[in-house]
């Protein structure tokens, strides 16, 4: 009798186990479309994309957005064909990074497509001589002037801005000039402002064997405007963390983009935009100008919704009308030029015609760390030797260049 | 047995026990067929091993002790053996970005990057469609306007008249030609995304998309026979490295992207011994650990150990101190971390404000150390207070009286009795806490992020090797997981090691 409980009890356990058969093989019939975006699009994309069945018709759209863009990053480095996504969305970096680790598949534009998407974007995107994914929208900063704090309108030029800085400091309690909101990446319009910069530009193509960051002139632009006389930070150049004391109204000028425009209104901040102001009036800094953009997974393929996911790739993210809906809700400029051409918004102009000024980002020389750290991180040691530490700035500009160059070498044998 | 002596047996303990079972192995066929869908075969495997020895055990009739012993075994084995076996088996990988797929699905990717669009990105409008039993597409030319009419087998050029176009001037029909539907095409994705429509000289026309197709030419073959990886268009020849990676035959530093992961031996044990941009912060970062960790449990234990002796007496208002002390402990550390992290800002945080300094704390080397041992005592002394507190307590009065007979003073009692018995006691706990504070991952990356760090240097002064191993993993676009394994494993060695130098050394083994 109790043997038999033995052998009836694995029968009748396993049974009953069986009914689990029915969840994986319910799930097998259903073809979706994973869309994985960060804090900053996601939740535009869920409204236009979550649920969409007839974007492309057939597939069912599932649009999962992280907390942010590290959240995003995290995420995208682990995952696996088990539960990675089928598009993914953010900066071009993902396109680059991606294309090293096999995760990103390369994308063959169409003659129409190629010509809705401007040179720039489609280089922004181009690794290794192959493209990959679609650019959404330009990745760009612009000045910010407080107009309650500064006047009406953005100062003619840096020196402008510093001298007004410098004067006005005490009496209105400012705790610094001007604040790259988003750290080392927004200085760059400062820097090459200055004189200084990343690489140099033969023509239009960039000359990584030219580092410009301990430059003559960017050394002796630093000195002149941003120490004083015993060589001490002026505390006019700010860049880290120091976003809230321009929504405070602590700091008179910012250097951001369109994501952070909607928390300065919230906070009550009266601004405008332009581009950052050069040396001399009517010549500019050269921000970064970089495209995010979505790119399709490896894992699609995998995953049996490949072609569905390059149809949305195409005809939506890329297309006019996907543009379109995404400019809309997020205010971001559009990358396709037909619908860049029907932008009308004030603050997407205001970064859009910064952006024309600018400099195209090229995110794997700057992520290149083979000199010991990468572009960013190096650039964060330099400012805190240099202002809040009050090492020497032409060594510490030459210590930081050393590192840069090896960098850039390394990288540009990899493009 | 348990069932017996709870008065619960016969048959229907043995349906409750043939429910259960139910219940387990339901919940394991579940996971092992989301695995099987997944292509997760290692998963498989684990949870079929498991599924299997749960039934035997609890169903045969001689595993009585397995029975208990089952589910912690595996739960041991999924979340201990198990990362800790896969992180010794990564740390002789070659597994970082760039490296971090297989060797097939890299030759995939690869060969899909070999896909090389004319110089005229030349592309189509597609209907797709079958022509007979094979799949066909009715092709319109973006640029020219030009309609074909391409199967599996051949391509042709329609004729004015042989199709129909949409108001869009795009060709939707042709003779023979059955469109998909959207179901079938959706269904059929898997196929669609291989085919090839055969054009001039070795092109093909490929859906990229469910309306769009493209011209393209593939220019890198594989030859499965020689392993060599050969591009029609420049001749180069690419070859494995050995170490991941196709590298061209001609130049071996000219590597194709993506690699795979790939055995390497002991390279990146060998990496952190000889590498200078390795070997140079990982010793300074791994004499740090140990000081930090030593340091703290020592502070930490003094400390506490001294509360204890203090409050072990009947003074005044012993209660209301002893709830007081419990306090840091009560407070999620990760907060308390946060706050002491503003209280030590430069610009705004409250100790400078408080006495009119403006110290730079995260900006200086022995500083930032001091502060976060500091810090550590703080979330860490009431432990040490507490265990103390016990042991003390622990300590037969007797032994105080006798001595005291003897003549032995306050002091002499607590160096030469209540000292030696009170670390007899703890050394298993300290030993715990050094162990515990070489992987103190939270207090260094909340407080200082490892912080300062000289230019150009990936380790900051206050990084402990558990951060140093992070920031290699994650720290950065380019991720060396292979590098961070290894690191792991010589943590995992060092720690073991100390912990049971310790206990043999406090003779704790012996006494167990």
């Amino acid at each position: 009798m109790k043997k038999r409980y033995g052998i009836l009890g694995v029968v009748a356990a396993s049974a009953l186990a069986a009914s689990a058969l029915v969840v994986p093989s319910a799930n097998a019939a259903t073809r979706t479309i994973v869309v994985w975006a960060d804090d900053q699009r996601g939740p535009q994309l869920t409204t236009l994309l979550n649920g969409n069945s007839t974007i492309v018709p057939g597939y069912q759209i599932q649009v999962k957005f992280f907390s942010a863009l590290t959240a995003l990053q995290s995420a995208w480095d682990k995952s696996t064909a088990a539960g990675g996504p089928d598009i993914i969305v953010g900066p071009s970096s993902l396109g680059s990074d991606g294309a090293k680790s096999g995760k990103v598949v390369s994308t063959p534009y169409g003659a129409i497509l190629k010509s809705q998407i401007p040179a720039p974007a489609i280089s922004a995107l181009t690794y290794q001589h192959k493209i990959y994914g679609v650019p959404t929208d330009l990745d760009t900063t612009a000045f910010v002037t407080n107009t309650s704090l500064y006047g009406s309108s953005a100062p003619a030029t840096l020196a402008d801005a510093i001298s007004w800085y410098n004067a006005n400091k005490v009496s209105k309690g400012l705790t610094g000039g001007v604040c790259a909101v988003d750290g080392t990446w927004g200085t760059q319009g400062i820097i090459t402002t200055l004189g200084g910069g990343a690489w140099a530009i033969k023509g239009s193509t960039p000359d990584f064997s030219q580092t410009l960051f301990n430059s003559a002139t960017f050394k002796a632009n630093v000195s002149k405007y941003l120490l004083d006389s015993s060589g001490k930070s002026t505390g006019f150049f700010q860049w880290d963390g120091c976003g809230d004391a321009f929504k405070a109204g602590k700091i008179p000028f910012a250097i951001t983009g369109s994501w952070n425009f909607d928390g300065f209104t919230k906070a009550g901040v009266k601004f405008v935009l332009s581009p950052v102001p050069g040396l001399t009036a009517g010549t500019y800094g050269q921000q970064w100008v970089n495209y995010s953009g979505a790119f399709e997974s490896s894992y699609a393929k995998t995953h049996g919704v490949a072609i569905g996911a390059q149809d949305l790739l195409m005809n939506w993210f890329a297309g006019k009308d996907g543009q379109y809906a995404m400019y809309k809700s997020s205010q971001r400029p559009p990358a396709n030029s037909l619908t860049a051409a029907l932008v009308t918004d004030p603050l997407t102009l205001g970064v859009t015609q910064a952006g024309a000024h600018g400099m195209p980002q090229i995110s794997p020389a700057l992520d290149d760390k083979a000199g010991g750290t990468n572009w960013y991180d190096t650039l964060t040691s330099a400012y805190n030797d240099i202002f809040v530490k009050g090492k020497p700035v032409g060594a510490t500009l030459d210590a930081a260049a050393a590192i840069i160059n090896k960098n850039f070498k390394d990288a540009a044998a990899s493009l | 047995m348990f069932s017996k002596l709870a008065g619960f047996t016969g048959l229907p303990a043995q349906i409750a026990k043939i429910a259960f079972m139910a219940i387990i192995d339901a919940i394991l066929l579940t996971m092992f067929f989301a695995a099987l869908n997944k292509h997760a075969s290692s998963i498989e495997y684990v949870i079929s091993g498991v599924a299997i020895a749960a039934n035997f055990v609890y169903f045969a009739k001689f595993t009585l002790p397995f029975k208990f012993l089952l589910p912690g075994l595996v739960l041991l084995t999924v979340f201990v053996v198990v990362p800790v076996a896969y992180t010794i088996q990564m740390s002789v990988f070659n597994y970082q970005t760039g490296n971090e797929v297989s060797k097939s699905d890299a030759l995939v990717q690869l060969l899909n990057n070999g896909l090389q669009p004319d110089a005229s990105n030349t592309s189509y409008d597609m209907v797709l469609g079958h022509e007979g039993s094979l799949y066909a597409a009715v092709l319109t030319s973006q640029i020219d306007k030009s309609v074909l009419l391409a199967t599996t087998q051949s391509t042709v050029l329609l004729k004015a008249g042989q199709y129909t176009l949409d108001p869009n001037g795009v060709a939707k029909s042709a003779p023979g030609f059955v469109p998909l539907t959207v179901t079938e095409a959706a269904n059929a994705d898997s196929l669609i995304s291989n085919l090839k429509f055969p054009f001039t000289h070795g092109s093909f026309i490929a859906p990229q998309g469910l309306d769009v197709a493209s011209l393209l030419t593939q220019t890198l073959s594989y030859d499965a026979k020689t392993g060599i990886l050969t591009n029609s268009a420049t001749g180069v020849k690419y070859v494995d490295n050995g170490n991941g990676n196709f590298a061209n035959q001609a130049n071996k530093s000219q590597l194709l992207e993506p690699g795979w992961k790939s055995f390497n031996g002991f390279s990146n044990y060998t990496h952190l011994l000889t590498d200078p941009a390795v070997r140079g912060p990982f010793i300074g970062v791994f004499i740090w650990t140990t000081a930090f960790a030593f340091f703290s449990v020592g502070i930490m234990f003094i400390v506490g150990l001294l509360l204890a002796i203090v409050l072990n007496r009947k003074i005044a208002l012993r209660r209301f101190y002893r709830s007081v002390l419990i306090l840091p402990y009560a407070i999620p550390s990760f907060m308390s971390i946060l706050v002491w992290n503003g209280i030590f800002n430069r610009q705004y945080g409250a100790f400078n404000a408080l006495f009119h300094t403006h110290i730079d704390f995260y900006n200086s080397v022995w500083l930032s150390r001091g502060i976060i041992i500091l810090v550590n005592l703080w979330l860490g002394f009431p432990y040490f207070y507490l265990i103390s507190s016990g042991a003390l307590q622990s300590i037969p009065s007797e032994l105080e009286e006798a001595a005291a007979i003897d003549g032995a003073t306050p002091q002499q009692i607590l160096r030469r009795i209540k000292l030696p018995l009170i670390l007899q006691i703890l050394s298993p706990l300290l030993i715990a806490s050094f162990a515990f504070n070489f992987n103190n991952f939270n207090i260094v990356y909340l407080l200082t992020n490892g912080g300062p760090t000289d230019l150009g240097k990936t380790a900051g002064a206050t990084d402990i090797l558990i951060t140093y191993t992070y920031k290699t993993a994650f720290g950065s676009n380019n991720q060396n997981l292979g590098l961070a394994c290894a690191i792991s494993v010589v943590i995992f060695f060092v720690v073991g090691t100390v912990s049971l130098w310790g206990l043999r050394r406090s003779k704790v083994l012996e006494s167990m």
